[in-house]
């Protein structure tokens, strides 16, 4: 397979799977690192004790599920002779689908979220 | 007042996201035609190639400014007042920041496929990238207008 053809397809799964991998912990009782910006400190755990952001926790395991399987695929795919457009066009539209409806999975949790307000400190004054 | 990593810094942070995110804007959007040009066999390579490496840079450095202020947000903007009262504001700002993680992979994409792609002959591979540029500028664009939204309502 050709050097750009074997670069398409490795990025379009490393695609799906970097979705996964940053949707995964929010659908299961995931780990992830999650920081606490109050207490400058990181946690390696499922559910935060206070105030916390997943956030960078998720999209470092999304790039690290994203590197993995981009190195693997491409390694694989470089061993192959041919591939028919068509597989690629279906790869582009898998990882493109995947993308989308995880996309609107966090648009629809969370407009419908409520989220929970922490007490005000007895120093702060609303700008 | 408790510290928060980059609480001083944060407005600076927050001008230089916005700052980049502004080019971004730009150059995302000239991308997209470049490369809906290129299925109407109009082939602006070197310029695709440009625009790509341009986004590229601008999505990296915004998205890391955004990165650095959000401590700040997170407690001064979010945990104080838009989760008590403007709680649309909150959840616009988690949609916006989880759309922009989920770009990632597809700027890269549509970068190295502008480098190894010939359009006029790779015709399977210009789907790919059309469709990478294209949803980066569709999840750029909802960015710029949530970030908007979001600093107008309170910033950090």
């Amino acid at each position: 397979m050709r050097k750009q053809e074997a670069l398409a397809l490795a990025m379009c799964a490393a695609t799906i799977a970097f979705a996964v991998a940053f949707v995964y912990p929010m659908l299961a009782t995931q780990a992830v690192a999650w920081y606490y910006p109050l207490e400058h400190r990181w946690a390696y755990e499922a559910k935060p004790t206070g105030l916390a952001m997943d956030f960078f926790g998720r999209t470092f395991q999304a790039m690290i599920a994203w590197s993995l399987v981009f190195v693997v695929v491409f390694a694989l795919a470089r061993r192959l002779r041919v591939i028919h457009s068509r597989t690629l066009m279906l790869f582009t539209a898998w990882a493109v689908t995947i993308t989308l409806l995880v996309m609107g999975h966090f648009a629809w949790t969370l407009y419908f979220r409520i989220p929970t307000p922490e007490p005000l400190p007895a120093w702060y004054q609303p700008r | 007042m408790p510290e928060i990593a980059f609480d001083g810094s944060a407005k600076l942070l927050v001008v230089l996201h916005t700052a980049a995110a502004i080019v971004l804007a730009g150059a995302v959007t000239h991308h997209a035609l470049i490369a809906i040009g290129y299925l109407r066999g109009r082939y602006k390579i070197r310029l695709g190639r440009i625009y790509a490496a341009t986004v590229a840079v601008t999505y990296s450095v915004t998205f890391t400014f955004g990165l650095l202020a959000y401590p700040t947000f997170r407690y001064h903007v979010r945990a104080l007042y838009f989760d008590r009262y403007e709680p649309w504001a909150s959840n616009l700002f988690d949609i916006k920041e989880n759309f922009a993680a989920l770009g990632l992979p597809f700027v890269v994409m549509a970068f190295v496929l502008s480098r190894v792609i010939n359009p006029k002959e790779d015709r399977a591979l210009v789907g790919t990238y059309v469709v990478a540029v294209v949803l980066t500028a569709a999840i750029v664009w909802f960015n710029v207008i949530s970030g908007l939204l979001v600093t107008m309502t309170k910033g950090v």
